[in-house]
């Protein structure tokens, strides 16, 4: 070590000193020069150094250190935060082991001898232990919603349903009641299509009804139109007082054998108008009459109240 | 404090008498290198080991710069925070570690007096001031330490008044080879010249020690 070498290093440490760049990160920094210049250059630092102990050590209050090493503490948890950045043995682990609530536990019974690793898989496993419970809580949640919302949605189905079927009863109901009065209408249609066919038959007679002699009723009067070969006639008749009780009027035809039975009919004021449509056509008949007969009755047993035995050929 | 520096001390003396005259392969003791070791791996245990070792005269320090014990105490405890953080940045090859804490301990100390704007002219002697010492947690102060800090406090009694006075401006002020002259009146050259005279005769008296912490 030549004395040209250690006077140009001390320089640069005293120039550095001089200039005021006594900043650690000095010491840091790559020094340059031959190795004798870096020696002298730590050798000069360890004096500065060396300044410090010559001066006599104060105390510090007591609770600086609990101060530092609580704040070293919270440190420490924070870097464990960054964990998933380092690898495995690395320095954080260790410190995470001290951070976790497994560590108190442990801390306390003395129980466990558990590695670092170890004390991670734990901790992963109860974190995610943690999130399959969050999930499975947060799935029931959901299925209940879904099943709330499901059986309101049925009732609200059923209502509708309910009130579906009411109105459709409803309107069941009327189309009997119109299919009902279409069947009547029907056979009204019949009736008056028969009678129209009978009208316009060629060869249909008709035959006026009047009260006989000795009827008592002489308001009475009847109209029978009626086919040659007696296949179907129709009588309408007005004027007749309403039956009585165990009695019915009796249409007969009189013929040469005798009078027959034709039809029965009941009578309810003395305004009302009956028809007697048949199809059942009687043989060789000479004239028509109407009696009051009991029921059950075979042969007339009263005066003829209505009566008719001139025919005229309708068309 | 006993139980852990005397017999680093002891072996520091015994390990530089057997190193002096050969070219050295270590710079850093075992039980420091230990330390420092721990300290990286984040070993709270080792930075608590650490403060009872050396914050003592790092806070003598701060607050020989400071002039207030509260200040001071704060700046300890940044310096232990940055150290705790930037353990591994730390190269044993370029300085002992407590040279680097008290590099670090004075930057620190150094950044807060110049933003509190104090100006304090007095220019003391290192040695004169501490009306609150430091014990050690066994009560006994190291021997070996006071024994150091006597002789330190010798070699600088020896230097020249200018000399010392250049140094102790220039370390515990932090002023610049400029503000030096304009404080002291002193020409520019004068000022450097003061400065590498007491470096000088320092590094040469003090080579024991020096070896002791290399």
């Amino acid at each position: 070590m030549t004395e040209e070498n250690t006077s140009q290093a001390e320089e640069g440490v005293v120039d550095e000193l001089l200039a005021g760049r006594w900043d650690p990160t000095e010491i840091l920094r790559p020094v340059g020069g031959d190795e004798t210049q870096q020696e002298i250059r730590r050798e000069c630092l360890e004096v500065l150094g060396l300044l410090a102990r010559s001066l006599e050590p104060r105390e510090p209050s007591a609770d600086l250190k609990r101060r530092l090493m609580a704040e070293v503490g919270a440190s420490r948890k924070l870097d464990t935060r960054g964990l998933g950045a380092e690898s495995e043995g690395m320095p954080a682990l260790k410190r995470l082991e001290e951070t976790l609530p497994v560590e108190v536990v442990r801390s306390e019974s003395g129980a466990s001898d558990e590695s670092s690793e170890q004390l991670g898989q734990r901790w992963g496993r109860g974190q995610q232990h943690q999130r399959h419970q969050k999930w499975m809580l947060r799935l029931a949640a959901a299925m209940a919603f879904f099943a709330l919302g499901l059986a309101g949605w049925q009732a609200f189905r059923v209502g509708g349903l309910e009130r579906t079927v009411g109105r459709q009863a409803v309107e069941l109901e009327a189309a009997r009641a119109g299919l009902a009065g279409i069947g009547d209408s029907a056979e009204a249609l019949a009736s008056a299509n028969a009678k129209l066919a009978l009208l316009t038959s060629p060869g249909s007679e008709f035959c006026a009804l009047k009260p006989g002699r000795d009827s008592r009723m002489q308001l009475a009067r009847g109209t029978l139109v009626m086919h040659p070969d007696a296949q179907s006639w129709f009588m309408k008749v007005v004027g007749l007082e309403p039956s009585t009780e165990g009695f019915r009027y009796q249409v007969w035809y009189l013929t040469e054998e005798g009078p027959v039975a034709a039809a029965s009919f009941g009578f309810d004021s003395v305004d009302a108008v009956v028809e007697v449509m048949t199809s059942r056509g009687p043989v060789g008949v000479q004239a028509v009459m109407v009696t009051l007969e009991p029921l059950g009755s075979e042969v007339p047993s009263s005066p003829a109240l209505l009566y008719g035995d001139e025919r005229m050929q309708i068309l | 404090m006993l139980s852990y520096e005397a017999p680093v001390e002891f072996f520091l003396m015994t390990t530089a008498k057997a190193r002096r005259g050969g070219p050295r392969k270590s710079r850093q003791n075992p039980d420091e290198r230990q330390l420092l070791e721990r300290l990286v791996a984040g070993e709270p245990e080792a930075l608590s080991e650490l403060y009872d070792r050396y914050s003592g005269m790092l806070l003598g320090l701060s607050y020989k710069i400071l002039h207030d014990a509260s200040d001071a105490e704060e700046v300890l405890q940044e310096v232990f925070l940055q150290v705790w953080r930037q353990a591994s940045r730390y190269d044993s090859s370029k300085s002992s570690i407590s040279t680097w804490l008290v590099l670090i301990t004075r930057s620190r100390s150094i950044d807060r007096l110049r933003s509190r704007k104090v100006v304090d002219k007095t220019v003391t002697a290192a040695h004169v001031e501490n009306p609150r010492t430091h014990a050690s947690p066994e009560g006994v102060e190291d021997v070996l330490t006071i024994e150091r800090r006597n002789r330190l406090l010798d070699e600088l009694r020896r230097l020249p008044q200018e000399q010392r006075e250049v140094l102790e401006l220039s370390f515990y002020r932090g002023l610049t080879q400029r503000e030096i002259a304009q404080s002291t009146d002193t020409p520019l050259g004068t000022v450097k010249t003061r400065t590498l005279l007491a470096m000088k005769k320092l590094r040469q008296a003090l080579q024991e020690d020096i070896r002791d912490l290399l």
